[in-house]
């Protein structure tokens, strides 16, 4: 049996508009294994932000499970959560907006263990920021600078030990690389992927990036307009992306190769995704799909397992049992 | 073929009481009809100063341009005066800026935007419903419906923005468009139709093109030249080729592609390029990539490298100046 | 320890916080500014002024009339002339400080107090919390705050107090919107999501994270609004409904100025130079503090 840190169980989120409910997350059912990265990938507005935050409790869920070491944490009392914010922690896609601009370093890097009483003494306390700092690769001469003095990925960094001051096992990773440099992005990928190895954390790690999600998870879910779409190991899905949507968004992917022939020959797929406002049933991606009929629209579609561990929410696409060769 | 655009050593430094930024270091660079050239590199490099002082849109309080000279069609920008500069903006140079959904006035119907951008510039004389045609066409060209052009910006999507903003840009016909990372506000599939028109645009109407970026992969799909840019300086020049698959690469590039996770090959560690680009306030003496670079050597911090020159492909670096004595 | 880190901090030792305390180095980036202080020391003035008034210029020397000294001009005995009734200026505007500074600064952070207490839970809490206090204002804002003030003093009668709580309540319906609204703004930012995930209460996520990166706006409106409380109290008391003459307050003087404006300008000088100067000095101190407060314009 797989060690399972956590599961969703049918979980959504919904938020009430003017035009309507929408339905940000819409019916995910997901299982990370201890130690191991679930990459969330999708465009934006795909629920893939929303799903993170009311998995880490910054949103009620409106309906559906999250188990996390085995246990429903969706409906606990305020008292019983405390424990959680302990387990379970959030890296912001943001660097700039996700520190209070009138913290230092060493303060925006102890608050989390004072607010969590971690330790017993101070001296604890500020012994432990500073093992953060060295661990995360801060200088130690900047435990008193702010914010605003550093660059992008050095606040990323601060924003990283932040998350790790209070011994989490579960790591909620949103976008955590989109604002950087590329130079910097991958010195903040190499230190996540570092700091897994060392602690063995879990990550959830949301990103729109299918190069940077390749690269750190072993498992990829896509997700369309609130919905998992496609879920199978890394490897499994760029080598073989069945549902036509993750077909597009790989092919879309502006490679730095110049022998691919780029995507001059292929034509993009049509459309935009737009805000499932009140969605009608059945396949999301209908609208936009070349393959689409009938048969998308006029059932509800759930993941199915068409080849090992690799589900697609797709009518089309028949298992490898029934069909050896699978659509497109 | 006679060079549309050449900047000549180009240096933009931005002054105020307290420092002095030194953006732009001696750039120099050609752009002949027809051609695309990106200019890749990250924050700070000073890629959108470059096209600012192209425009002569830099602000004149702080920016100075002690040195260097920007010829477009054999006339210096730099000469001419304000009102000259007018003319050929948005007529013969125009520009689209990153964010789609600040670039466009809220209260005004697309329709009325992109006839606002050809009366401005009517020399034909255009008639009010020719100008209706003009406003037509170029939608149809961009992708939108045509009906469409009575809706406000905030009726329009983020790709779909872009697409007016690319519109408005075209109306005019330019020889050259600037445009300043154009797609990194959009989702990757919008982005790849955005990119894909743009490309069909642009062998249409024969447009030359400086794409501003930090993306390489959409480099390698739109360009015909590169410049890599690091603090100020092009440390390499060349055809899409040379930089992408030439023999020799100056190190900086060389980090630049080992940081991007590769879609194809399965590393489990990036090569990132270690520290920061350094302080634009400050002078350098020598490479100004020398605190990062992995092959540094004494001269690097000594001396300025000169350009080392293969054919269409030029690095600034003085790695290959001694192989070169060596040989 | 209470729970099983993943860090092993046996090896650190000997770490201290190498910074002084908030409080010390806001103090001392406040030191270095230097209009704030030139602020500082001439609202402290006024204040001691204030707090020693009856040393200076005993009450008595500030009702005392007398005919035959009516409107004189500055001179060696009477620093700042006499007024129609011939009482001391000096005296006065010395008395009257104890009145208008008590008016200008108690209002401004009563009311302050009581705005950030409702525009908070307005803000933060959303809902029906911010409905109901939301309405409750727009109902406060329907009415001319100077008509407000005047039935809350009707009501409860004139004296120092209740002109002290009618003040606040035309105060408070303005203020609470421009907390709330700043709230909201900053309650947006990432870093407050972030508080809330690693557990910060409530309280610590409105004191420690939200309105210190509100600061600015709060100072500088509240620096603003004492003169106008002062001015307004004065309205007050020029129908008879603040301080009951013949009690000093700076206001009131200056209303009664006005109808001698030609003859005998300096009755208008001197209570008005007073309330220009603590009201200057409470907004150059204000902004000193808002600067001193905020580490991008540290050093």
């Amino acid at each position: 049996m797989p060690d399972i840190i956590l599961e969703t169980q049918n979980l959504k989120k919904y938020f009430k508009t003017r035009r309507g409910m929408l339905h940000a997350v819409d019916g995910v059912n997901l299982r990370i294994e201890r130690g191991k990265t679930l990459g969330i990938v999708g465009e934006s507005g795909c629920g893939k932000s929303t799903l993170g935050r009311t998995i880490v409790h910054l949103y009620e869920p409106t309906a559906g499970k999250i188990l996390f070491n085995g246990t429903d944490i969706s409906q606990l009392k305020k008292k019983e959560q405390k424990r959680l914010h302990t387990d379970m922690q959030m890296i912001f896609q943001d660097p700039f907006s996700s520190l209070n601009p009138r913290m230092s370093v060493q303060e925006l890097i102890l608050e989390p263990m004072l607010v969590n009483d971690i330790y017993d003494t101070r001296e604890q306390v500020y012994a432990a920021s500073a093992k953060l700092m060295d661990i995360v690769g801060l200088a130690k001469r900047l435990a008193s600078a702010y914010p605003h003095e550093l660059d992008g990925g050095r606040r990323q960094r601060i924003g990283i030990a932040r998350a790790l001051s209070v011994g989490p096992t579960f790591i909620v990773c949103d976008e955590p690389v989109s604002a950087l440099d590329v130079s910097i992005q991958a010195q903040i990928l190499n230190l996540l992927m570092d700091l897994q190895d060392e602690m063995g954390l879990t990550y959830m790690f949301i990103t729109h990036d299918l190069s940077v999600v390749k690269h750190i998870s072993n498992e990829i879910a896509v997700m369309y307009m609130g919905q998992v779409v496609e879920k199978a190991a890394s490897d499994e899905l760029f080598a073989h992306p069945l549902h036509p949507y993750t077909q597009a968004l790989i092919a879309a992917i502006p490679t730095p190769d110049i022998d691919d022939g780029g995507f001059s020959d292929l034509e993009p797929i049509k459309g935009e995704v737009v805000s499932p406002v009140n969605p009608a049933p059945g396949c999301r991606f209908a609208v936009r799909c070349p393959y689409a009929s009938s048969g998308c629209t006029d059932q509800e579609l759930t993941l199915k397992e068409v080849r090992q561990k690799h589900y697609v929410a797709c009518p089309y696409i028949e298992t490898e049992e029934e069909n050896d060769n699978t659509k497109v | 073929m006679e060079n549309l655009l050449e900047v000549k050593n180009l240096q933009v430094h931005y002054e105020t009481d307290k420092e002095t930024v030194y953006a732009v270091n001696g750039v120099s660079f050609t752009i002949q009809n027809g051609e695309t050239l990106g200019l890749v590199g990250e924050t700070g490099a000073g890629k959108t100063t470059i096209s600012l002082a192209i425009l002569q849109l830099l602000s004149e309080r702080t920016a100075r341009i002690p040195k260097g000279e920007i010829y477009f069609k054999g006339k210096n920008l730099l000469d001419l005066g304000e009102k000259e500069m007018q003319l050929i903006r948005g007529e013969e140079i125009s520009m689209i800026f990153q964010d789609p959904m600040t670039a466009l006035n809220p209260i005004m119907t697309i329709g009325k935007q992109i006839a606002e951008a050809l009366r401005l510039h009517n020399h034909q004389g255009l008639s009010l419903s020719e100008i209706e045609e003009k406003v037509d066409e170029v939608l149809k060209m961009v992708g939108i419906p045509p009906e469409r052009k009575t809706e406000y910006p905030h009726q329009f999507s983020g790709g779909m923005k872009q697409r007016v903003v690319i519109a408005i840009a075209l109306a005019c016909e330019p020889q050259l468009l600037i445009a300043d990372e154009p797609t990194t506000a959009l989702d990757v599939t919008i982005q790849a139709q955005v990119l894909l028109m743009m490309k069909r645009l642009r062998q249409q109407l024969g447009t030359s093109m400086i794409l501003i970026t930090h993306d390489l992969g959409v480099v390698s799909k739109v360009c015909d030249n590169v410049a890599v840019i690091y603090a100020g300086e092009i440390v390499e020049y060349g055809t899409l080729r040379d930089v992408f698959s030439g023999k020799v690469h100056h190190p900086y590039t060389v980090g630049l592609f080992g940081s991007i996770p590769s879609l194809t090959a399965k590393t489990r560690r990036l090569q990132p390029i270690e520290g920061l680009m350094p302080d634009p306030t400050k002078e350098v003496q020598g490479c100004r990539f020398a605190d990062r670079c992995p092959h540094v050597r004494e001269i690097c911090r000594r001396e300025s490298p000169s350009i080392f020159a293969e054919g269409s492909h030029q690095v600034k670096c003085h790695l290959f100046r001694e192989e070169e004595k060596h040989a | 320890m209470k729970k099983n880190l993943l860090i092993n901090i046996d090896d650190v030792s000997g770490i201290k916080a190498d910074k002084e305390s908030h409080a010390k180095e806001i103090w001392r980036r406040l030191r270095k500014n230097k209009t704030a202080m030139a602020g500082m020391l001439i609202l402290g003035i006024f204040v001691l002024v204030a707090l020693f008034a009856d040393v200076i210029a005993p009450y008595e020397t500030a009702v005392a009339q007398d005919s035959s000294m009516r409107l004189q001009p500055p001179s060696a005995e009477h620093f700042f002339g006499t007024d129609r009734l011939g009482r001391d200026v000096f005296a006065r505007v010395v008395q009257g400080a104890r009145v208008s500074l008590s008016i200008g600064l108690f209002t401004s952070l009563g009311s302050l107090i009581i705005a950030v207490i409702f525009g908070s839970l307005a803000g933060y809490y959303g809902g029906k919390t911010e409905t109901l206090i939301l309405r409750i204002v727009d109902v406060f804002m329907c009415i001319p705050s100077i008509l407000l003030s005047l039935a809350v003093v009707a009501a409860l009668g004139p004296n120092m107090i209740n002109l002290l709580i009618a003040m606040m309540i035309s105060a408070v319906p303005g203020k609470i919107r421009l907390i709330h609204s700043v709230i909201l703004s900053v309650g947006d930012q990432e870093y407050v999501d972030a508080a809330r995930v690693y557990g910060c209460s409530d309280a610590r996520i409105i004191f420690k994270y939200i309105l210190p990166n509100a600061l600015g706006v709060i100072i500088v409106d509240t620096t603003m609004g004492i003169a106008g409380t002062i001015l307004g109290a004065a309205s007050l008391s020029f129908i008879g409904m603040g301080i009951q003459p013949p009690a000093p307050e700076w206001g009131s003087m200056l209303s009664e100025a006005s109808e001698f404006l030609r003859r005998a300008p300096y009755l208008l000088v001197f209570p008005g130079v007073s309330i220009l100067l603590s009201a200057m000095s409470c907004n150059l101190l204000g902004d000193g503090i808002r600067d001193a407060f905020d580490p991008k314009l540290k050093d």
